[in-house]
């Protein structure tokens, strides 16, 4: 009966120790895949946002939502396009968030709209073709604005984008090539 | 080929982006058409600079704080992950402790009210024991029988109703009544007045009764005058005083003195 107890009580602390290290190992592996995804995630709440504090943010949230479910992830390889997913989903939320509360406080303003003053931030960063490119991004489909913003980012080509979102590369080049054209229609 | 059905391929050409090579057909005609050539750089300047802010957008500068922050975050819920395991562990054998305790608590608790009920229901009813013992009848006294007078005003209500009622005069009796061990109060009574009591309950029940007759319905029937024999009051007889007695002649001369 001691002996029975005494074996019990190893084998605990043996499981106790597999599964320490097992956490130790996933923790070190998700910290090696986050130094090489951490930006493109941040980038991508920026694509969408283009507010870095709030990018920072989403990119931050979506980070520790990958990391608590990264031992259900079962193929490592897709971390990366998986991270980006999470990212661009919570920055669109996001922003649609950001959106109706702008619009709520609009239609709760004085009747007489007006715009609101530039900010030094808007003054110094933003020109007239660029809020206009920024205001035709978001009137994207979010797929074509995805395949957009993650082929103008760090210049992923076609395949890598293919590759980063798992669809095909014809599917890609169409959903690019749509995109681009809309944008220039409305740009014209 | 008229130049409206190249400027769609041009567009979309342009739209490919700037790697895509015009077809040879097109490329002739960009050679031939100089309107067809402008229209085409403009196209691809307006989607050069397109892409150059899309890039320009896209690939800003990411923030210095940004990955000691996350790293941070990570520790922090690396540390916080670790004491709720723990605490779970620990708080796991409390919890039961806790368990046990409360159902152990409850149990009790329920047995309480079992027994409790059960004293209740075990308990005899009140008797319809006479209120009073009846003393040794004295010729001069009423032939009545003193009974608990709430007990006989109060005939239809139910034992349950009349035993609360017990308790309510228990109570309020405490001071000239002992409970005895069935819970039934018995009054004392100072010497030689049990037939004012036994007087008083009998009146105290044809009060309470009296109602009850009053609502009990009656034949109406034709009654007779009360016919009274007419008093006949005998002569008075008057005597003389007479001597007084030895006792009474004393009192005098006391009254005297």
């Amino acid at each position: 009966m001691q002996e029975l107890v005494l074996i019990q009580l190893g084998r605990t602390g043996e499981t106790d120790l597999q599964r320490g290290a097992t956490e130790a190992a996933l923790r070190r592996e998700f910290e090696e895949r986050l130094a090489e995804c951490g930006p493109l995630a941040f980038r991508v709440a920026r694509g969408v946002l283009r507010n870095t504090a709030d990018a920072e943010d989403v990119a931050q949230d979506a980070i520790l939502r990958a990391y608590h479910r990264f031992d259900k992830l079962r193929d490592r390889g897709r971390f990366k396009a998986w991270l980006v997913r999470i990212t661009f989903r919570l920055a669109l939320d996001r922003a649609k968030s950001f959106n109706r509360r702008q619009h709520r406080e609009t239609l709760w303003s004085h009747s007489e709209r007006k715009l609101a003053p530039p900010t030094a931030e808007d003054l110094a960063a933003a020109n007239q073709f660029r809020s206009r490119v920024d205001r035709a991004v978001d009137e994207l489909p979010e797929k074509q604005r995805l395949v957009l913003l993650l082929s103008a980012i760090e210049g992923h080509s076609l395949e890598e984008v293919a590759a980063l979102l798992n669809i095909p590369m014809g599917t890609v080049k169409s959903r690019l090539f749509f995109a681009r054209k809309q944008l220039a229609e409305k740009l014209r | 080929m008229t130049c409206n059905h190249y400027k769609q391929a041009l567009l979309e050409l342009a739209a490919s982006g700037p790697e895509t090579k015009p077809g040879p057909k097109l490329q002739a005609h960009l050679q031939a058409c100089t309107s067809c050539r402008g229209a085409f750089e403009n196209e691809r300047r307006l989607f050069a600079s397109l892409d150059s802010c899309l890039r320009a957008s896209a690939n800003c500068e990411i923030p210095s704080s940004f990955s000691p922050t996350i790293r941070a975050r990570i520790q922090q819920e690396v540390q916080q992950e670790v004491p709720q395991e723990s605490s779970a562990m620990r708080g796991s054998g409390r919890a039961t402790d806790r368990l046990v305790w409360v159902s152990a608590l409850a149990a009790a608790a329920i047995l309480l009210l079992i027994v409790a009920r059960l004293d209740l229901r075990l308990k005899p009813q009140p008797t319809e024991e006479p209120f009073v013992t009846q003393p040794a009848q004295s010729p001069s006294a009423p032939q009545t029988t003193a009974t608990n007078p709430l007990q006989d005003a109060h005939p239809q209500i139910a034992p349950a109703t009349r035993k609360r009622f017990a308790v309510k005069i228990s109570t309020t009796l405490n001071k000239h009544s002992v409970l005895t061990g069935r819970g039934e109060p018995e009054i004392l009574v100072p010497p030689n007045q049990e037939i004012l009591l036994a007087r008083y309950a009998d009146r105290w029940r044809r009060r309470h009764q009296s109602p009850s007759l009053l609502l009990t319905e009656t034949e109406p029937t034709q009654t007779d005058p009360l016919q009274v024999p007419l008093i006949q009051i005998a002569e008075l007889d008057v005597k003389p005083l007479g001597p007084l007695a030895p006792d009474q002649e004393s009192d005098q001369e006391y009254d005297q003195k």
